[in-house]
């Protein structure tokens, strides 16, 4: 075992993990390191692999191929009840015929522990997920958000090196998901565990956690940072998996070696699209006339009347055709010539800021380096 | 915990399907038998169902209990519709609780207490004991299981098509007709095979409420066991049990499913 | 000016009324009546001739009434006290039914567990084939028994051939054989309800409790089985009831020192003919049964409570 609690030490090892379902892979050749005490979110759509890799870290599944190592130790073949590793279902699966406090006291009746010891325990996590005095109530007298502490608790009790997560919020209503989102962060932080949380809602990944990879179709498409994915991402599934995105295909007309924007250390690559020719800060070489597809935010498009154009770089002229007033931001939908429609979000961060009304033709246009060059 | 087979689990699948089938097996297999002494194998022959069949006794009692399970089973059948229609979508009314209670009584009665409390009813009444009174006897017992099964599909269909029928223009009745019955026809096909297969196995209840010209094939073979086991018996239940295997068989393929209950639900779906 | 509302449709009123009125009445006629009956009949007195017992009401005049209830005979109900026959077969009927039960539910929990567990396509198939021996003749099966038990059955053959015995086993004909004949005829009646009570779990509660470090056995004794215990409980009221009114498997599997309820109410009525000790064995036998039937009842209003 190991005992160093450097935390950039890797955790949790998955080398080239697969599992199939029926001949379909559900995990593909996956390898993933997690380090100590962090907080990572596994992001996707539901049917790409997700829950089964957490599946497979619990001990519910094993591997067809490939080993799991937690701490140094592999545990490709332990049982699911020999591994420092807790899991919090998405339905809590809370033991219906048992009160909270007897749940929560579960895992440690396992251990084999004192009566006295166990109560005293269970009362210490009943007040950490702030739920006292509630120890005897039984599962289907308590409300969704309180069920999620119990679920949570009974987790947490044994002190688990690994905390599994599988869409632990994805029962709450609104409010109380955004609430629970930082009370889970500042629960991590006072823990010290690592935490894998397994979701399909971008926002909650990019709130909590300090690194996310997203999966697609058994592998993981991207690792990074919540910044790190939304502002380079590296394929336009990830681009349009987190957040709002444009793409526009077109075809690379050239390269020049050094670009206006020195500190970008990058050529700006020309690029012919339907609408015209734009300019895109890149890095790397792309050979003349292969197709790549251009991701903007719709943030980073700016939106100004026609007589305005010459002022910006890439100016695409088309025509609203729809607007929609949000109070903080204005989302318009801008047909350019050639059929492709942008979205554009503009921040309305004065009052009575230029707006425009559908069928207004204007100016839609973004920085060099706003634009993400991506395989098309 | 995980769906897989563990040899436990497959030693309790065969013991338990062995004891449940090892007897039917056994049976088959001595009807089968040369040897006129049950137990002692001598041979195959089909010696013993050449003698059922010239058995007029037998074939005659077969007959009726053919025609008490049909007749009964038909009664049973629209009586049990009835009552299930009136439980499910007729809401509360005064003596909701005494029908109920009256109509679900009979499945936990004791079939000794339920021949002998009709019988006397039919003694009261002055009917003579026969087939008529074996078929009342027959249909009391079995309305209960047609309603159940009625029932269940009733409350799991979506109440909003009969709106919908209501909705468009049709009276109560071309709501039953086109929309209601169609739905819960196979319920209804299923609890009228079952009425039928109770009434065919029933013992108790036909000693005593049929009369001396409507001896049933479960009361010529009770008497016929009692006085000792003969291999033509075995040819009997071998023939029962194939005439029952096939009915089942042909009501899975043609329903998809056997009578009485739905399938299984399937695992949770998994991202 | 108002009177009673008519129905919203009247069409509607009366189809729902003779919707209703028909299979009620047939159940008045038909179960409620002879119910009656029966708590007439026992209250009666033998009598030889045809039909077998003296009419206690037999005119609806008042004073006839009030002399005849004075006259009510509790006879055959003194009968039943007092004959030890009639109590031993209550007690050994309650005893062999508890007794079957309890190893109906030994045999048939393992059976519908592994079903309950099995993969999901096979699932069908495995119950509807622990539930078919249900459609072939009840009559068949319990005779299938006596080819098997004999002295000189199946069973014995085999026992000797293999050398594990040298003399027959006396199985035949003993309450033994009566025991096995009620687990095999109501294995199903256990396997079925147990079955939907263990498939109905959510297969992540014994996930959960693996997660928290239990093993087979702890899933086992504090998830798996606490939570089908309704199955338990339905299980064991479908084999106990039919099986303490039993009459064809005492009688044919049975010996001369078996006493069950429903042998002897049959003997009373077919042999000895004393239609009101017959009828006072079934109204006694509807007592025993209520016990079982209230218990499993609390159960469910239970259930119901907790659920809500």
């Amino acid at each position: 075992m190991s005992s160093t609690h450097d935390s950039s030490a890797p955790f949790v090892q998955l080398e080239g993990v697969t599992k199939r379902h029926g001949g379909v892979a559900a995990v593909d050749a996956l390898s993933l390191t997690l380090r100590r005490g962090e907080f990572f979110a596994l992001l996707g759509p539901s049917g790409c692999g997700k829950t089964s890799l957490l599946r497979l870290i619990a001990g519910f599944e094993t591997p067809d191929e490939g080993r799991i190592f937690i701490d140094g130790e592999d545990v490709t073949g332990t049982p699911p009840h020999r591994r420092p590793v807790n899991m919090m279902f998405q339905t809590y699966a809370l033991f219906p015929h048992m009160n909270v406090a007897r749940n929560i006291g579960f895992g440690l009746v396992q251990e084999g522990i004192a009566r006295a010891e166990i109560a005293r325990r269970v009362t210490e996590m009943l007040r950490l997920v702030q739920l006292e005095g509630l120890g005897e109530r039984r599962p289907d007298q308590l409300s969704g958000g309180q069920k999620q502490r119990v679920a949570l608790a009974r987790a947490l009790v044994k002190r688990p090196k690994l905390l599994l997560l599988d869409e632990p919020l994805a029962a709450l209503d609104r409010r109380l998901r955004e609430e629970t989102q930082f009370e889970l962060m500042h629960l991590q932080e006072r823990l010290g565990a690592t935490f894998l949380v397994v979701t399909h809602d971008q926002r909650e990944a990019m709130v909590m956690a300090s690194r996310i990879g997203v999966m697609r179709a058994g592998r993981i498409e991207q690792i990074g940072a919540p910044a790190e994915i939304y502002e380079r991402p590296i394929s336009s599934y990830v681009a349009q998996f987190i957040g709002e995105i444009n793409l526009i295909e077109g075809v690379v007309k050239g390269q020049s070696a050094e670009g206006p924007l020195a500190e970008a250390r990058s050529g700006l690559l020309g690029v012919s699209i339907a609408a015209g020719l734009i300019d895109v800060a890149c890095a790397v070489a792309h050979a003349p006339g292969s197709r790549v597809a251009i991701a903007v935010r719709p943030e980073r498009i700016r939106v100004a009347p026609l007589d305005r154009a010459q002022e910006f770089p890439n100016v695409l002229t088309g025509e609203i055709e729809e607007s929609a007033y949000l109070g903080d931001m204005t989302l318009y939908r801008v047909r350019l010539a050639g059929g492709l429609v942008l979205r554009a979000a503009h921040q309305n961060a004065r009052p009575g800021a230029h707006s425009f009304e559908s069928g207004d033709r204007v100016a839609a246009s973004f920085a060099p380096d706003a634009g993400i060059v991506l395989p098309a | 915990m995980r769906i897989r087979v563990t040899p436990a689990r497959l030693i309790a699948l065969s013991l338990g399907f062995a004891f449940l089938y090892g007897p039917i097996a056994l049976v088959i297999l001595y009807s089968f038998n040369a040897s006129r002494l049950v137990t002692v194998w001598g041979g195959w022959s089909l010696h013993w169902y050449g003698a059922l069949f010239s058995n007029r006794q037998l074939m005659a009692s077969a007959a009726t209990s053919l025609e008490v399970a049909l007749a009964s089973a038909a009664i049973a059948t629209v009586l049990g519709v009835l009552a299930a229609l009136g439980l499910d979508r007729f809401g509360r009314f005064r003596t909701r609780g005494v029908f109920a209670a009256m109509l679900f009584a009979p499945l936990v009665l004791p079939e000794v207490i339920a021949g002998l409390a009709l019988l006397l009813l039919f003694v009261a009444l002055g009917l003579e004991r026969g087939f008529v009174t074996l078929v009342i006897a027959h249909a009391t017992l079995s309305l209960p299981f047609v309603a159940i099964i009625v029932r269940a599909r009733l409350a799991a269909f979506d109440r909003s098509l009969e709106e919908a029928a209501r909705d468009l223009g049709a009276g109560p009745a071309t709501v039953f007709r086109a929309v209601t019955l169609p739905l819960i026809g196979p319920a209804v096909a299923a609890g009228f095979l079952l009425a039928m297969t109770l009434s065919l196995d029933d013992l108790i209840i036909a000693s005593f409420n049929s009369g001396p010209g409507s001896t049933t094939l479960p009361m010529r073979i009770y008497s016929e066991v009692r006085l000792g086991v003969t291999p033509q018996i075995n040819a009997m239940a071998t023939l029962l049990i194939a005439f029952v295997g096939a009915s089942l068989l042909l009501a899975t393929l043609v329903g998809g499913r056997l009578p009485g209950w739905s399938a299984p639900s399937d695992e949770g779906r998994r991202s | 000016m108002t009177k009673a509302q008519p129905p919203a449709n009247f069409e509607a009123g009366l189809g729902r009324w003779l919707v209703l009125a028909l299979p009620y009445a047939w159940l008045v006629l038909f179960f409620l009546a002879p119910f009656a009956l029966i708590l007439k009949v026992s209250l009666s007195e033998p009598e030889l001739s045809q039909p077998p017992y003296a009419p206690v009401f037999d005119s609806w005049d008042a004073s006839v009434i009030v002399d005849k209830l004075r006259s009510l005979s509790l006879g055959a109900y003194a009968r039943l006290i007092e004959d030890a026959l009639y109590l031993r077969s209550y007690l050994e009927s309650a005893a062999m039914a508890g007794a079957a039960t309890f190893a109906t539910l030994l045999i048939g929990y393992p059976l519908a567990l592994a079903i309950a567990r099995s993969p999901a396509r096979w699932r069908l198939l495995l119950l509807t084939l622990a539930i078919a021996p249900l459609w072939t003749s009840s009559l068949v099966r319990v005779y299938a028994w006596i080819l098997i038990l004999k002295d000189e059955g199946v069973l014995n053959h085999a026992l000797i051939a293999l050398g594990l015995v040298t003399e027959p086993l006396h199985i035949f004909a003993t309450n033994w054989a009566v025991l096995i004949g009620i687990v095999y005829a109501y294995l199903p009646f256990m396997a079925l309800p147990l079955y939907a009570a263990i498939e109905n779990q959510d297969r992540q509660l014994a996930e959960a409790a693996a997660d928290l470090g239990a093993g087979a056995g702890g899933i086992f004794w504090r998830i798996t089985l606490p939570l089908s215990l309704p199955g338990v409980y339905a299980g064991a009221l479908m084999v106990f009831i039919p099986a303490v009114g039993e009459f064809v498997i005492p009688d044919l599997l049975g010996g001369s020192d078996t006493l069950m309820i429903g042998t002897t109410l049959w003997n009373d009525f077919f042999v000895n003919r004393d239609w009101p000790a017959a009828a006072a064995a079934a109204v006694a036998l509807l007592a025993l049964l209520l016990g079982p039937l209230l218990f499993y009842e609390r159960m469910q209003m239970q259930a119901g409570a907790n659920r809500r």
